[in-house]
């Protein structure tokens, strides 16, 4: 189902594959590219050189801001799935057999254990998705215009601006909605259930959206 | 779905209920309490009127109670016809109400808070001794203080406690502070915890941490003033 065309290109110059208000990813020139394929439809690029990338995991409230910022520039690999795929200035370059069977793999894997959302590889509409395998585990990007799912090692920060933010870290759940703010330390919730499964209740259909649900047990 | 809502609706407005009735009850306790003159002094009249307050507060949130409980009803009767927008509605009138209740107990609890001969006392239900923990890690809090320790750190941190900004703001807006120093102090404030900076859109934020250390530098001077001996 997947295919890797066994072209190997380079990168001529810096491209900008996404931005919105909390992400930004850049790959920049002379970075080796692949174009990927999914049931014969081109459907991604993966990428391997210089790159440039930051997520913004900050939530703003008025009481102050929560989160960090990540941002990362160095020799990567990425893997790029998204719609409309854009116009890459390409050059052929010297095969590199490892890189593709390195891509295959991550790509088979990625659908078993279904870090990505075949269907919409198969949709018309539009998507973004950044993959940056890691030892194990997989650094995940996912955007569509404003609305941002981000997920690594220890974090996991969803926001749909300019009001909707839940932040997962190792120590914290963080929660705001509109001007609202939960904050739970992870050992214990100190904060009547109430209040949270009100909140939780008002973001259901975003959560759903984006097929993410957060129990509080 | 509705019905669930409305039983956790009535199950909160029980909730709150009990809170204000064992309030009063407290409240009464001690007012008779001292009515039967356990060292009638003038702190305890201060106490008796502080009370008397607190009681006419719990009148007013018992006022407001029934005002929400008939207004619960009309909802009931609404929604009767399963809206999604009436839900929604209903959700964030509740969220509303419960933090302008909160926000009204929790006003009347600190300011029955009274510091006596037997230290720090709260005027509600058992009275036991407060004693503020000062355990610290000694290098992380000078490291803290020192971050704060600079006018124009502090002059930043202000600013940015009125909105995220960016550097060209803060320049504009601090303008006898140079730009290669006021990036220096950005990064010490950065470091320290007390701001972030976006890395998408550049702009600086106060942290939570931030936010209540300018509290505290707050509260702290207004409280060496309040004790200044010298004029």
């Amino acid at each position: 189902m997947w295919k890797i065309e066994p072209k190997t290109f380079e990168l001529k110059e810096e491209t900008e594959l996404f931005r919105n208000s909390k992400c930004y990813l850049k790959v920049k020139q002379g970075a080796k590219v692949l174009k990927i394929s999914y049931r014969d439809r081109h459907v991604g690029y993966a990428f391997k050189g210089p790159l440039e990338y930051a997520v913004d995991t900050v939530i703003e409230t008025s009481q102050g801001a929560l989160g960090k910022s990540v941002k990362v520039s160095r020799e990567d690999v990425v893997l790029v799935f998204m719609n409309p795929l854009p116009e890459l200035k390409l050059s052929e370059a010297e095969a590199d057999v490892d890189f593709i069977e390195e891509v295959l793999d991550i790509c088979e894997e990625l659908a078993e254990e279904r870090k990505i959302n075949l269907k919409a590889l198969r949709s018309e509409s539009k998507y973004f998705t950044a993959v940056f395998p890691r030892e194990n585990y997989y650094e995940i990007i996912v955007a569509k215009e404003n609305k941002l799912v981000y997920v690594s090692k220890n974090i996991v920060y969803i926001t749909a601006p300019p009001d909707k933010n839940i932040l997962v870290s190792k120590n914290n759940i963080v929660v705001s909605y509109k001007n609202k703010l939960l904050y739970f330390p992870r050992k214990g919730l100190k904060y009547p259930l109430k209040q949270v499964n009100i909140v939780l209740q008002q973001l259901n259909d975003f959560l759903n959206q984006l097929k993410y649900q957060i129990r509080i047990e | 779905m509705i019905t669930n809502r409305i039983t956790e609706t009535s199950r909160f407005s029980t909730a709150i209920f009990i809170y204000i009735k064992f309030n009063s009850i407290i409240v009464e306790i001690d007012l008779v309490r001292i009515e039967l003159g356990e060292s009638m002094s003038e702190k305890d009249e201060l106490l008796r009127e502080s009370l008397q307050e607190l009681k006419r507060e719990v009148e007013r949130l018992k006022e407001e109670l029934r005002r929400l409980k008939e207004s619960k009803a009309e909802e009931e009767e609404y929604m009767t016809y399963p809206r999604k927008r009436v839900i929604i509605g209903l959700d964030r009138f509740i969220g509303d109400v419960i933090e302008d209740i909160m926000e009204g107990i929790r006003e009347e609890i600190e300011r029955a808070v009274f510091i006596g001969p037997r230290g720090v006392v709260i005027a509600r239900g058992k009275r036991r001794r407060v004693r503020e923990s000062v355990d610290f890690n000694e290098k992380q809090a000078a490291k803290l203080l020192e971050a704060l320790a600079n006018e124009n750190r502090l002059k930043i941190l202000k600013s940015l406690s009125r909105g995220g900004k960016y550097l060209k703001e803060l320049q504009e807006e601090l303008s006898n502070i140079s730009a290669g120093t006021l990036s220096s102090h950005l990064n010490i404030l950065e470091e320290a915890g007390l701001v972030v900076q976006e890395a998408v859109r550049g702009r600086y934020l106060i942290t939570l941490p931030g936010r209540f250390a300018l509290k505290m530098v707050s509260s702290l001077v207004r409280y060496l003033g309040e004790f200044d001996v010298e004029d």
